[in-house]
């Protein structure tokens, strides 16, 4: 069942909390592994996010937002909550793959993960830029529910994406 | 848009970390069911109905509570002040710019009358004084002088005897009621008191439902949120807040980043909020003379707090608290909780018996021999106009048990 199907209810407290779950963990976990360009802390993180979304589920109405829109907003949380506590802690791990780079560019680009290489060639651009593509293809959601979560327009996501999508084909 | 090399990093979660965790989900209580919106008018009516009753027997029992009472000072020439071995009560007056004008009973001495002389107000709510130092200013009297004293301070004054070089005031705002020594004094003194309840000045702090609200004290409310904090290692030094998350105030909080949205700083609501809150949290932790301002390294962000601004970036960034008037919440009660302060969470019923210190009652005292009818509901109409949330202040009608 997707998630559409699932809230095709009449009300909140009809969802299909299974459906739901089914749905939105691959979607939260992928977020958070395009954000964050890694596997650690990524089952943290979206374990944290559904707790958090959980707790408080009845107080979804359906309403004022989509599901999917309020469950990443809590993600999106989250991960700026996870970030400033890792600030000034230690250096992140980000660093300690570049220090890891010591091959040709060649070598390295053979043997990194698609993760890895995804994380390099978004490592200079704008936070906004890599937050479109975290939702785009991390969390598999349209560009509608992504205009609603980042506070642009659609149209802008859309070309935005094109750009930075472009950008990255042409380097990858 | 060939896009097809980002789809391919997509993976799908190992399932043993989505049975953990959905095992975990399902040990977590049921939600509790949203409540639809035709429920949700048949709790207001029910809730106004009850309301209502309750109202009606308050009044009640005021009423009786007043007739039983030694008389309180008069507005009445018929009636004389009387007081007997119980403390007397001063005359409390409706707040209504529409009762008839009370009658006066002039003294013998023939005071000169308010508008001949300069309207004189005492009050000890900063938050309000250049508003009413604005009212003074328009009135028949020309003009005016406010000032802000302690509650003690203001009702000494305002009870005095008259002077030629120190008029008495005129109006009193305090944020308690007059004890019956007091009254006693403005008696034997020829000041003829009303009384009016304005409302209740309250302040609450607000998180999204979606983390919930936890326990906080004056006192944490100051060291998460004061420009500077006492050095743990230097009682009696300030030092700069060094306080990021809520476990640097307390181990008890959670490990969350402090983040307040509050109304400009400058603004009646936080200036109420300084008062109310934040100043009695810095009296328990110090004894400086001056309490440090807000910080203004970040933590602190100024929002419209009646708006819906204050209700998106709240949603946006639900670990922050926001700082409002009671009466916000109330409206938007459906997205936000009350963080309880000392255990007490912000009721009418907590905020009027004083138990929830994130409120003050707001009492009004008038010299009606001085001032006559006129100047009393030019003050009332003024005070009328200040019942808002901007003012932090429900007003008395509301504010009845």
């Amino acid at each position: 069942m997707t998630l559409e199907q699932a809230i095709a209810g009449t009300g909140a407290e009809e969802l299909d909390w299974e459906a739901v779950y089914a749905d939105q963990a691959p979607r939260v976990y992928n977020y958070f592994r395009f954000r964050l360009g890694r596997e650690a802390d990524v089952e943290d993180l979206t374990a944290r996010t559904f707790e958090r979304a959980w707790r408080s589920r009845a107080q979804y109405r359906r309403d004022l937002a989509g599901f999917s829109t309020w469950l990443f907003k809590i993600a999106q949380n989250v991960r700026i909550d996870y970030l400033k506590s890792q600030r000034g802690q230690h250096l992140p791990l980000d660093a300690a793959d570049d220090l890891a780079a010591d091959g040709s560019p060649e070598t390295d680009a053979e043997r990194e993960s698609d993760l890895a290489r995804l994380k390099r060639l978004t490592r200079d651009l704008p936070d906004r830029e890599r937050e479109l593509i975290a939702l785009k293809y991390g969390a598999a959601i349209n560009n509608r529910l992504i205009a609603q979560l980042t506070g642009l327009s659609e149209s802008n996501v859309g070309t935005i994406l094109h750009r930075v999508v472009q950008t990255l084909r042409s380097r990858w | 848009m060939n896009d097809d090399f980002l789809h391919r990093i997509r993976t799908e979660p190992p399932p043993d970390f989505l049975a953990r965790l959905k095992a975990r989900l399902d040990l977590q209580p049921p939600p509790a069911p949203a409540a639809p919106v035709g429920s949700t008018l048949k709790k207001v009516l029910l809730g106004l109905l009850l309301s209502g009753c309750v109202f009606a027997v308050t009044l009640m029992l005021l009423n009786r509570t007043q007739t039983q009472a030694p008389a309180p000072v008069t507005v009445s020439s018929k009636q004389t002040p009387e007081i007997g071995n119980q403390p007397p009560k001063p005359a409390v007056v409706p707040r209504t710019t529409e009762s008839k004008p009370p009658k006066v009973n002039r003294i013998a001495d023939a005071r000169p009358t308010a508008l001949a002389r300069p309207a004189y107000s005492y009050m000890t709510i900063k938050s309000l004084e250049p508003y009413l130092q604005q009212l003074m200013s328009r009135g028949e009297g020309g003009r005016a002088i406010v000032a802000s004293e302690s509650s003690t301070a203001t009702l000494t004054r305002f009870c005095g005897p008259e002077k030629i070089d120190d008029p008495t005031p005129l109006y009193a705002l305090v944020t308690r009621r007059m004890t019956s020594s007091e009254l006693k004094t403005c008696t034997r003194n020829w000041v003829k008191v009303k009384e009016m309840l304005i409302g209740h000045q309250a302040i609450v702090l607000a998180r999204s439902k979606l983390y919930g609200s936890f326990n906080l004290t004056p006192a944490e409310v100051f060291l998460a949120l004061a420009a500077e904090v006492p050095d743990p290692t230097q009682p009696g030094k300030l030092i700069p807040n060094p306080n990021k998350m809520w476990s640097d105030v307390s181990s008890s909080l959670e490990r969350e980043p402090i983040e307040f949205y509050g109304p400009e700083i400058s603004s009646p609501a936080a200036v109420a909020f300084r008062e109310i809150v934040l100043e009695p949290g810095c009296r328990a932790l110090t004894t400086a003379a001056k309490c440090p301002e807000l910080r203004k390294d970040g933590v602190y962000t100024e929002a419209q707090p009646i708006s819906t601004d204050m209700l998106l970036k709240l949603q946006l960034k639900p670990n922050a608290i926001g700082i409002l008037a009671y009466g916000s919440l109330f409206r938007d009660s459906n997205d936000l909780t009350a963080t309880p302060i000392q255990g007490v969470v912000p009721t009418m019923e907590t905020i009027i018996d004083g138990s929830y210190a994130g409120a003050r009652p707001l009492y009004s005292y008038f010299n009606e021999d001085a001032g006559g009818p006129p100047a009393w509901h030019m003050f009332s109409s003024y005070l009328s106009s200040m019942l808002s949330e901007r003012f932090a202040i429900i007003p008395s009608e509301r504010s009845q048990p």
